[in-house]
């Protein structure tokens, strides 16, 4: 037994890191994991200023093991992955920031290699960022809860493709709940609320889907009010989405659509506009006279309550069509119709 | 504890390749052969230069990664494989990085079946496929994520690669769920053989370099996926009884083909609800080709076709298209060489 305690003492030594259960390295203070393998917190970690841990290495997991990493003052991110590295799964823990922190963040320019990074059943709030990844090449969030944050998920891999955000709750965003500049995304199953700012005057949208080839399935969607700040539930700047069975309460306008060949289909959307703004539309389809937002079909979905239209065909779409929506209690009318053959496909109501 | 009992103990845990863990699991520090059934896992990362790294000759096996990863320089075999006749296996939470194929289960002898699960687990840099497994009467692959695949060269191995060499195993299934995959020089997902029920939903396919799902026989439910990537095709179909139903499929000109290589196989297939956007600049290629019977064609949104919307070859015979929104195609809506093919309303042209 006497070497025990000096065998405890040679472990304890490690920087900042000792060998837990079942070959797991436990982390117990600030500092960098910077090697591969599958890392367990065994206690709190708290940081007053700068990053509370780094990961320098590709092909670790990080446990939290129900422990939280928290920011007692100062600015920094609580967990940062440093450029180029990849295969990193986060998970089961607490991430708590104070307004000045990032949560999760990887990435110093656009140009760094994609990380293929999984964070699961993570609670976070209070943030700047709550999850900032300038470029993945796989990204998933799954079964989290951020909130209280500047933006909360931000996503930018113009040119990398693929990532899923489900069953998770990402609300609170003074920005957006969620920016996904990345194709084929999958965001369902989540809860997505806005709380923008006061007097800030620029539509807050709770998903803005900037990549192509996307599935936003089954998900609610609602902005807290604060007039006159404008929000949508959500807005499509890219191509071939398939928006589907979700339902969206109290934006300015319930959907924005700028771009061509989605699917939307099977949803409920009320309350548009009674939120300060002078919008008001269930959808508003619009872009550019050079762009026309062209060729969506938008069917089977329940308008009501909007303070202009259910449907608003802007000047510039075009070739677009609807079919078999239920529309009520629209101040201005069911249709608000212009741009160039925009058709009534029937059995709307 | 004397000295001779500590050193015993601290030689235990840092060299045996399998000691018992807390919670009675056995511990796996290196390469190992599981002979009997029971829970397996790795308490430390694997790095191995022959094959396999994890041989698995027994019933009733779950080996757990715990987060850490197998990586195997050796692309002689397989990184973890499966003996014949070893049935219920269940592997997970951890990567596999390296061998001929990640996971292979392979038969020679035409009784064998196998039923496995495998689960969050990342695979990578094989020369072939990820996982290759032949007979299973039970295969589950969910949240797992499978990149860089057939090193060995072009149409090398993709994601997952299902066959029944002895014919197909009566009584079948499987799910393949959340799971994302990219970067592959193979297909996606690879059927070959007949499944009773084979549920793939909520998968990410991107740059497979090859049809991104390919389904040679029949029974399968194909729901919720997403393909995209400016590279090779969409998905096969060349069975019966598929319903391919809420996938979006972009970024690539030829993103489905439903056909038939003599019945009864490419018969009675349900394709509804999916977004067809093909990229721009698909001129003189179709989007959508069907070549067999009986198929029904309903509610999907086809968009941006180098041909027609829908293309009927000579073979297709007493299909059926309704509800379809099919502007937008340089060809036209439908062009028809082929029998008995009915329009029955409702398509948008």
């Amino acid at each position: 037994m006497k070497y025990l305690p000096l065998l405890t003492a040679i472990l304890a030594l490690l920087p900042g890191t000792i060998r837990a259960d079942e070959g797991r390295i436990a982390i117990y203070q600030p500092g960098t994991i910077d090697r591969p393998g599958s890392y367990v917190l065994n206690r709190d970690i708290v940081v007053s200023d700068g990053d509370a841990l780094v990961i320098r290495s590709s092909q670790v997991d990080l446990d939290l093991n129900g422990y939280a990493i928290r920011a007692t003052g100062g600015s920094g991110a609580l967990i940062r992955i440093d450029d180029g590295f990849t295969s990193i799964r986060i998970r089961n823990g607490r991430l708590l920031g104070n307004d000045q922190f990032d949560g999760v963040v990887y990435g110093s320019t656009g140009q760094v290699p994609p990380i293929a990074l999984r964070l699961e059943d993570l609670e976070g709030r209070d943030f700047r960022y709550g999850v900032m990844v300038q470029s993945a090449g796989s990204f998933e969030i799954l079964s989290s809860d951020f909130s209280s944050c500047g933006s909360c998920v931000v996503l930018l891999s113009p040119t990398e493709p693929t990532g899923r955000i489900v069953d998770s709750r990402i609300a609170d965003a003074q920005y957006e709940a969620l920016l996904l500049v990345q194709s084929g995304m999958e965001v369902r199953g989540n809860i997505l609320s806005t709380a923008p700012l006061s007097n800030d005057f620029v539509e807050r949208p709770g998903v803005q889907m900037m990549g192509h080839g996307g599935i936003v399935d089954g998900n609610l969607l609602v902005s807290i009010d604060n007039p006159p700040d404008p929000t949508a539930g959500i807005v499509l700047a890219a191509p071939g989405v398939q928006v589907t069975n979700n339902v969206l309460d109290r934006h300015s306008n319930g959907m924005v659509i700028h771009s061509d060949g989605n699917h939307i289909a099977g949803n409920v959307i009320r309350r548009n506009g009674f939120n300060g703004a002078n919008d008001g539309n269930g959808i508003w389809m619009d872009n550019l006279s050079t762009d026309p937002a062209a060729g969506n079909l938008i069917e089977v979905n329940l308008i009501d309550a909007s303070l202009q239209c259910a449907l608003t065909f802007g000047r510039f779409s075009a070739d677009n069509a609807w079919r078999a929506n239920m529309r009520f209690a629209n101040g201005v009318g069911p249709v608000c119709l212009s741009g160039t053959n925009n058709t009534d496909e029937g059995g709307n109501l | 504890m004397n000295k001779a009992t500590l050193l015993i103990a601290l030689g235990l845990a840092v060299a045996a390749p399998g000691v018992r863990a807390d919670e009675g699991r056995t511990m796996l520090i290196g390469p190992a052969t599981i002979t009997q059934p029971g829970q397996y896992v790795l308490a430390a990362d694997i790095d191995a230069t022959g094959s396999p790294v994890i041989l698995i000759q027994s019933d009733r096996v779950t080996l757990d990664l715990n987060g850490h990863t197998i990586r195997n320089a050796s692309h002689e075999g397989h990184t973890v494989q499966i003996q014949e006749n070893a049935r219920s296996i269940r592997i997970r939470n951890g990567r596999i990085f390296g061998g001929l194929v990640g996971i292979f289960h392979g038969v020679s002898n035409p009784a064998s079946e196998t039923s496995l699960s495998l689960e969050n687990l990342e695979i990578a840099e094989v020369y072939s496929a990820a996982v290759t497994v032949q007979n299973a009467r039970s295969i589950e692959v969910l949240s797992c994520r499978f990149r860089n695949t057939g090193l060995m060269g072009l149409f090398f191995g993709g994601g997952i690669d299902l066959s029944s060499p002895t014919g197909g195993v009566p009584g079948a299934t499987g799910r393949v769920e959340n799971n994302d995959m990219r970067d592959l020089n193979g297909p996606g997902l690879s059927v070959t053989g007949q499944f009773n029920s084979l549920l793939v939903r909520g998968n990410t396919i991107v740059r497979a370099l090859d049809w991104s799902i390919t389904i040679n026989g029949g029974g399968v439910r194909l729901e919720g996926n997403t393909i995209s990537g400016p590279t090779a095709w969409g998905i096969q179909v060349n069975g019966t009884g598929v319903d391919l139903i809420d996938n979006v499929l972009s970024e690539k000109c030829l993103l489905a083909s439903i056909f038939s290589n003599g019945p009864p196989t490419g018969i009675g297939n349900r394709i509804v609800g999916n977004v067809f956007q093909a990229q721009p600049g698909c001129a003189g290629v179709d989007l959508l080709q069907v070549a067999s019977s009986r198929n029904v064609i309903e509610n999907n949104l086809i968009r941006g076709s180098g041909t027609c919307g829908i293309v009927f070859f000579s073979s297709a015979s007493f299909n059926s298209y309704r509800g379809n929104m099919l502007r937008g195609n340089a060809g036209g809506a439908v062009c028809d060489s082929g029998t008995g093919n009915t329009d029955n309303g409702g398509n948008i042209f």
